[in-house]
């Protein structure tokens, strides 16, 4: 559990040894270690879970996430959780399910392959390297 | 050569994604230059691209 820079660990009690605890993990490297990815459903963790395969139990904090959870589900790609009702048994139900039904982790790795074909950042620098290209030739144009 | 601005919010998850396609843009022979709050710095001279800091009002609202 990553849990940033504002909560005091002391706070949160004892934790069973199998539960690590900490500001911040490097998460793409624990990723591709991971069975079940619990997540606010930011949209980097999102991506980054898609691309290691990893299907997801979204917890929303804000309303783009909110959608992105929805999303998530409809898409088979994990389940989406109210976190104005959130309980230890409702989580752990839900990693349980994701973790045991093959389907998520099919619809997952379909979803991976298109990530990781989509072309990522160099495909993006190519869509804003022809739009300077673009609006070069109309300056030029308009004097 | 073109020359390219960057601004985005000072948090991590709004700078993070923009850090590859700066530096593609950097190596690719453009000129990028961000603004950021001095926390950002080093992320943004890793890429090649310019750093100028700014003084963010938002203190710790977005930086969670």
């Amino acid at each position: 559990m990553a849990h940033g820079k504002h909560v005091d660990e002391a706070a949160l009690g004892a934790v069973p040894q199998n539960f690590l605890l900490a500001p911040y993990v490097p998460q793409l490297e624990v990723l591709q270690r991971t069975s079940v990815f619990v997540t606010h459903g930011g949209m980097n963790s999102m991506m980054e879970s898609l691309y290691f395969g990893v299907p997801v139990v979204v917890v929303p904090q804000i309303i783009e996430q909110e959608m992105t959870a929805q999303r998530c589900a409809g898409l088979g790609l994990g389940v989406a959780l109210d976190p104005n009702n959130l309980t230890a048994e409702t989580l752990r139900a839900a990693v349980e399910e994701v973790h045991q039904t093959p389907s998520f982790r099919e619809h997952v790795q379909a979803m991976q392959q298109t990530v990781r074909e989509a072309g990522g950042y160099q495909r993006a620098v190519d869509a804003i390297s022809n739009f300077a290209r673009i609006l070069e030739h109309l300056s030029v144009d308009i004097v | 050569m073109a020359k390219y601005l960057i601004l985005v919010g000072a948090a991590y998850g709004h700078v993070n994604p923009t850090l590859a396609v700066a530096q593609e843009l950097v190596r690719r022979g453009e000129q990028v230059v961000y603004y950021l709050t001095e926390e950002f710095r080093a992320s943004v001279e890793a890429t090649g691209a310019t750093f100028q800091p700014y003084q963010s009002m938002m203190g710790n609202i977005i930086s969670l």
